[in-house]
């Protein structure tokens, strides 16, 4: 074998060869580091978490994951190539189940999803192999495999992601005295901070496996998927070339002309977004990061991983600015699973406004709010209605009556009547149907 | 309407063989806010999800 740049030359001990694999382990984790840090690593944690709600928010989630799988594939063919180049041996040994499956090992020991997980999960399991092997030299795997099962049951999230969770805890901060800290660009001035550190709120009272469906939502949805089984069926038996033919079209010219139904990032784009009736956030991303990631999706630098967000202050300064208008702004750091609903909702807000809409589609935007919670909602769009347009449905006459310039009355499928606010509290019907005689 | 956003035109939709929008026509003008009230959730929510 030559010398390592013609200089080192691997010695038996192997001394030359682990100072190699670290440094080349060292830049690397350097690369993963800036990654996690840019855009890009923003952009695969909000796929990670809610690949649906990327959609929503005008974001392509296929590209970044071919971008992350290239790269990937280009740090486990390093991580081979360095093998082979320290023990000076390639044999099919190396494309063998037990070495992929070591890494999965060493992966769920750390944590998946975690920068230092990897690192964290490879000293465990090499201090556990070099244990067990000198106990029981035959059986090793054995004791291997209880400690897999072990943290898999009781430690979900790996052992430093159990380390972060007890961390995040009361009897945690107790015994450790410190948190876990966000990403420095999420910082805000101290004064600030202090303000918005809220105590989490107690479980009172905790529901588990439950579910309750409405018959007639059962029904619909059985219906609904009859009817999607249907139009399948329907496209498949009509020919393509058979319909753009009788419609006197080349077979590609009706997506040209726009006859195709758009892809949800695409009406995104086009302006035309929509809220959840249910909250469909990102439960571990902080309402900062969430906003900031949309508004990367939205200016097209989602794409950068070489760059860390902190340089794209304009962008971070912005999402301060929409949760702020939202009355997010002392909460924007703390995870959203640990937000009220309330607040919940107005971030679904926040994340659509985010994308810059001409068009916002607001699906029962008070739904489930509690009503010491309502107030900050209801102001919170109300002052919407000023910048864009907004179709909503609602429920609450309240909140309808007060933000709705127009209001369209549904009777059977058909529209009973449309008019202003006065006019439709005037009619004698919609008293009757809606308002049972008593708004005015 | 001229300077309308969004505008459906003659719609129609439904849940399988139950219509819950039957040739819906209406425009929604710039920065305005449309209400839509309706005895059952699922017009409401078919025109929304469309």
């Amino acid at each position: 074998m030559w010398p390592l740049l013609g200089l080192f030359r691997f010695d038996l001990y192997g001394v030359i060869a682990y100072w190699y694999a670290l440094i080349v382990l060292f830049v690397f984790f350097l690369m993963a580091r800036r990654l996690i840090n840019s855009p890009f690593g923003l952009a695969l944690r909000g796929i990670r978490e809610n690949a649906v709600r990327m959609r929503a928010i005008g974001a392509e989630s296929r590209p970044h994951i071919r971008k992350i799988y290239t790269i990937s594939a280009v740090m486990a063919g390093v991580a081979g190539a360095v093998l082979t180049q320290t023990t000076e041996t390639v044999s099919l040994g190396v494309l063998d189940f037990q070495r992929s499956a070591d890494i999965l090992v060493i992966l769920i020991l750390g944590g998946t999803g975690r920068l230092y997980g990897g690192l964290i999960g490879a000293i465990i399991y090499m201090i556990a192999r070099d244990w067990f092997s000198g106990v029981n030299p035959q059986y090793w795997y054995f004791p291997i495999g209880v400690l897999l099962i072990a943290v898999v049951l009781f430690l979900p999230n790996g052992i430093l992601g159990g380390i972060a969770q007890l961390i995040n805890t009361e009897r945690g901060q107790r015994w450790f005295g410190w948190a876990t800290s966000p990403p420095s660009w999420l910082r805000r001035p101290r004064r600030e901070r202090n303000g918005s550190r809220h105590p989490r709120p107690r479980q009172e009272l905790r529901l588990a496996h439950c579910r309750q469906e409405h018959p007639d939502r059962a029904a619909a949805r059985r219906a609904l998927r009859a009817d999607r089984a249907e139009r399948r069926r329907q496209d498949h038996a009509d020919q393509p070339d058979d319909r753009h033919a009788a419609a006197g079209r080349r077979p590609d010219s009706a997506r040209r002309r726009g006859h195709h139904r758009a892809r949800p990032e695409e009406r995104v784009r086009r302006g035309l977004v929509r809220t959840f009736q249910i909250n469909s956030l990102f439960p571990h991303l902080t309402p900062l990061e969430a906003v900031t990631l949309t508004i990367c999706e939205r200016e097209r630098i989602a794409r950068t991983w070489w760059r860390p967000t902190s340089d794209y202050r304009a962008a971070v300064d912005e999402a301060y600015a929409v949760l702020e208008q939202l009355m997010l702004g002392p909460v924007c750091t703390r995870e959203t699973r640990e937000l009220p609903y309330g607040q919940q909702r107005l971030l679904e807000i926040a994340l659509a406004l985010a994308t810059k809409p001409k068009v916002l589609l607001l699906d029962e935007p008070a739904a489930g709010v509690p009503r010491e919670e309502s107030s900050e909602l209801f102001s919170a769009i109300t002052s919407l209605s000023q910048d864009i347009t907004i179709l909503f449905i609602e429920h609450d006459m309240e909140l309808v009556f007060r933000l709705a310039s127009r209001i369209i009355v549904m009777v059977g499928g058909r529209i009973l009547l449309e008019g202003t606010p006065q006019e439709i509290s005037a009619d004698p019907r919609v008293r009757e149907v809606y308002l049972g005689g008593a708004h005015g | 309407m001229a300077d309308a956003l969004l505008s459906f035109n003659n719609v129609r939709a439904g849940y399988g063989e139950a219509v819950v929008l039957d040739d819906i026509s209406f425009a929604m003008p710039e920065r305005g806010s449309l209400a839509v009230l309706d005895e059952t959730a699922s017009a409401k929510a078919r025109s929304c999800s469309r």
